[in-house]
């Protein structure tokens, strides 16, 4: 599980996760995932287009980081979804908390919204 | 003999734990220990002491590790002198420490790793007050895991509905849980929660939600309407006032004199209601965020149940686990079975379990596995 961090925008960070947010994942990336995310008091586009799996502690990470964003007054938005990862996003109704979009400008779109 | 430890000044937070790692203890106070480093046994550890002890994929092996690569007695670890010492009992895939195969018996730095085939553990050195808090953290733990069993209830029987079900708790106890109970002459409710995370946290959050629904009182709640019970469940159990702690949940009450299932999912994979032809089935899911991560109105469903219908209630881990073949099994695996045909003389649940079994990596569960099986006459 690998975690990368660039801008987006001047107020948008990017986040790119690769690899499996499994229980091993999870622990590997989830105070660098959290940090990155919640740390720079702005925005974030969250790129899961290389993550290929999520279970029950990786819906955990985002939607505890998804939590402190909005207390803080930041959106933050999901893009690039695999299938096989939406169908488990779907089934906890995650996009009823986190806004998900086909791919980055749409989800930088939604940032705007 | 000046221990190490008090020579570093008691602010020094995580500066102190290095230093005290990195210092040599005295031999009477050090306690040794193999702990398994990835894969699904993840954190298991095993005590190393001064009789010889054979690690080995069977008994009789002292510390069995189920994993094909490993000779049945592949390496021997004991301690002498205040040092773990590792040799290889001509296995047949060696064990290597720190990359390299070893050929004689060799005295392990803390800290270091050992491979046996795709087995990784890693050798660390702990003092007695250090091994004794482990030790009470994973007494705390089964302590937790033994107040889950103790609430699930017994199967059911006789009546108008009949239920089996398995349970197997991961090593690190998921959040596993489940119940039912009859809520009047012609009402049965029916539960199975998953709290996110593991550990006595996780266990005992999964405790405090099963007494809340075996009390048969929900404060705001009518526990026959599940919609009714997700918003009250919701409503007392924010993820802010509870540890940061969420659940999913499949709720569903079952009346039995109009043969209709009302049921919420919430943030829970869908049941499953297979037909009387046994090649059906219907998924009952309903769209909620799981409990405790929003305060909002919830949706419920129904469905007639027909005769001879059977439904399945299970917890991620029935399907979310590491296949054999590498890999992800996954939700769309597992549902197939739930159609295949019934074992003689082998209970559904435990047909479905030991499928599972067969499937999955050997070793224990990755995550709590529970799987309910309804049968409705």
């Amino acid at each position: 599980m690998e975690l990368a961090v660039a801008d987006h925008a001047a107020d948008v960070q990017l986040v790119t996760l690769t690899g499996r947010l499994d229980a091993a994942g999870v622990e590997r990336v989830e105070t660098r995932f959290t940090a990155a995310v919640v740390a720079p008091s702005r925005h974030a586009l969250i790129d899961l287009s290389a993550v290929s799996f999520i279970g029950s502690l990786g819906l955990r990470m985002l939607i505890s980081v998804a939590r402190t964003m909005h207390r803080r007054g930041h959106k933050m938005v999901l893009f690039g979804v695999d299938p096989l990862v939406r169908g488990v996003l779907d089934s906890v109704a995650l996009n009823d908390l986190i806004p998900i979009a086909n791919d980055r400008a749409a989800a930088a779109a939604m940032l705007a919204g | 003999m000046t221990d190490p430890r008090q020579s570093v000044p008691p602010d020094a937070g995580g500066t102190h734990i290095m230093l005290a790692r990195a210092a040599p203890l005295p031999a009477t106070c050090a306690a040794h220990f193999l702990v398994v480093a990835d894969g699904p046994s993840a954190g298991q550890r095993f005590r190393v002491g001064e009789t010889p002890q054979v690690i080995g994929r069977a008994p009789p092996a002292d510390i069995v590790i189920e994993e094909p690569a490993i000779s049945r007695r592949h390496c021997q670890v004991r301690e002498a002198g205040g040092v773990a010492i590792i040799d290889d009992l001509g296995s047949t895939n060696g064990t290597l420490v720190g990359d390299a195969r070893i050929a004689a018996p060799t005295a392990l730095d803390d800290g270091a790793l050992i491979d046996l085939g795709p087995v990784r553990l890693r050798y660390e050195r702990l003092s007695e007050a250090e091994a004794e808090a482990l030790a009470a953290a994973e007494r705390d733990l089964r302590q937790a895991q033994a107040y889950v069993t103790a609430l699930l209830p017994a199967p059911v029987t006789t009546g108008p509905i009949l239920i089996d079900w398995v349970y197997h708790p991961c090593a690190r106890v998921g959040g596993d849980g489940f119940g039912y109970r009859q809520m009047s002459e012609t009402s049965f409710a029916l539960y199975v929660l998953d709290v996110a995370g593991h550990g006595t946290g996780a266990a005992m959050h999964a405790v405090s939600v099963l007494n809340t629904l075996r009390r048969g009182t929900l404060a705001g709640a009518d526990l026959r309407e599940p919609a009714s019970v997700v918003a009250a469940l919701n409503a007392q159990y924010p993820m802010e006032a509870h540890g940061d702690l969420f659940f999913t949940l499949w709720y569903g009450v079952f009346d039995t004199s109009q043969r209709v299932l009302s049921f919420a999912s919430a943030g829970h994979h869908a049941a499953f209601l297979r037909a009387p032809d046994g090649a059906r089935l219907a998924p009952l899911w309903t769209r909620n965020v799981p409990v405790g991560v929003a305060n909002r109105p919830a949706q419920a469903a129904r469905v007639r149940v027909v005769p001879g219908c059977r439904l399945y209630l299970f917890s991620d881990g029935a399907f979310e686990f590491t296949p054999r073949d590498g890999g992800r099994h996954a939700i769309e695996q597992f549902v197939p079975l739930l159609t295949a045909e019934a074992e003689f003389a082998t209970p559904e649940p435990e047909r479905l379990w030991r499928a599972n079994r067969a499937r999955a990596r050997p070793g224990p569960p990755e995550d709590d596995v529970s799987i309910v099986v309804v049968t409705f006459p």
